[in-house]
């Protein structure tokens, strides 16, 4: 018998074990509950009703996965990305009445919900009234953060105008 | 079946017994005062009875992510044990409620720490819980904090 089958043999069995455990070039991923942290805000993944993933490319490090705590974390840090036209990267959320993975991109977001973040979405698969499509609801998240943003402003405002009371006291 | 029934009834004891710490009923509350800035100093809240409570917070600068000492002072009031509770006013940031320890005529210290949040500023409530013979007593105290960087001028 000749002797290279018998080393391919190992080879071919260990890439037919990558082949069944490696991590696929699609699809979200199992989640650490209670252990993960949220790839933007740091808060540990704990709801299972309202987190995200997104699934991305990176040229020396082959497909990644972010995992978030509120599809509004994902979508905000997306757009901070700068491969975030990349056609291969995939966003996943959870389904808010059962926690099922599904593509953000197909789902619709009821409104008026809460999220850990705040920003309210609940992502589902079927179709329901005066629910959001992905792009109307990727718009209410930035307009929630605007507001976020206007609001944390007025606290740095305030504790400005603190700071000044406090050395206008402090003069003799 | 019957494991379910067992379930539902360990789970309905368990939330009985944890709503109560996460929202403690409040005999009395002091109102909150506007004008309060801890980093000037501590602030005073007057319960409608007359009894009084202190709270300070040290370093005065209040940062995230560091150890904090809570000073507070009962005044009028025979306080059996005193508590912290922090809660951030516009976001849910977890339970966080460090317990003082006694250090005799009425006063109480303990430390805790703040978390940090995505946002660059955030207001919160420190509200002090005091246990009476009479039930829970609260007093609250609102103060902003800014992220590293965020702000260096007003920190």
């Amino acid at each position: 018998m000749p002797r290279y089958p018998r080393l391919l043999t190992p080879a071919l069995v260990m890439l037919l074990l990558v082949a069944c455990f490696g991590d696929p070039a699609s699809g979200p991923r199992d989640v650490n509950w209670e252990q993960e942290t949220c790839e933007r805000c740091r808060m540990v993944l704990s709801d299972r009703d309202h987190a995200a993933q997104v699934r991305y490319f990176e040229a020396e490090q082959g497909f990644r996965i972010a995992v978030f705590d509120d599809v509004g974390c994902a979508l905000l840090w997306l757009e901070k990305q700068p491969w975030k036209q990349d056609p291969r990267t995939e966003i996943w959320v959870t389904d808010h009445r059962n926690g099922n993975w599904i593509d953000a991109r197909k789902a619709v977001y009821v409104t008026g919900g809460e999220s850990p973040m705040g920003y309210g979405l609940g992502a589902q698969s079927d179709p329901m009234p005066g629910a959001l499509d992905f792009v109307r609801a990727k718009w209410q998240i930035f307009a929630i953060e605007a507001s976020y943003e206007s609001h944390a402003a007025h606290l740095k405002e305030r504790l400005q105008d603190q700071a000044a009371k406090r050395k206008a006291d402090s003069r003799p | 079946m019957v494991a379910g029934l067992l379930f539902l009834g360990l789970a309905g004891v368990a939330i009985y017994r944890v709503l109560p710490l996460l929202n403690p009923e409040v005999s009395m509350l002091a109102p909150l005062d506007p004008d309060c800035d801890l980093r000037a100093g501590p602030c005073r809240g007057d319960f409608p009875d007359g009894g009084r409570v202190v709270f300070g917070i040290q370093p005065d600068s209040i940062p995230l992510l560091e150890p904090l000492q809570f000073e507070v002072r009962v005044v009028g009031l025979e306080a059996e044990g005193v508590e912290v509770d922090l809660q951030g006013l516009s976001m849910n940031m977890g339970f966080n409620r460090p317990k003082l320890s006694p250090l005799g005529q009425g006063r109480f210290s303990g430390e805790g720490m703040l978390p940090v949040c995505v946002r660059d500023a955030m207001e919160w409530e420190a509200k002090v819980l005091i246990h009476t013979d009479d039930g829970l007593r609260a007093a609250p105290f609102r103060f902003i904090t800014v992220k590293d960087g965020a702000s260096p001028a007003v920190q």
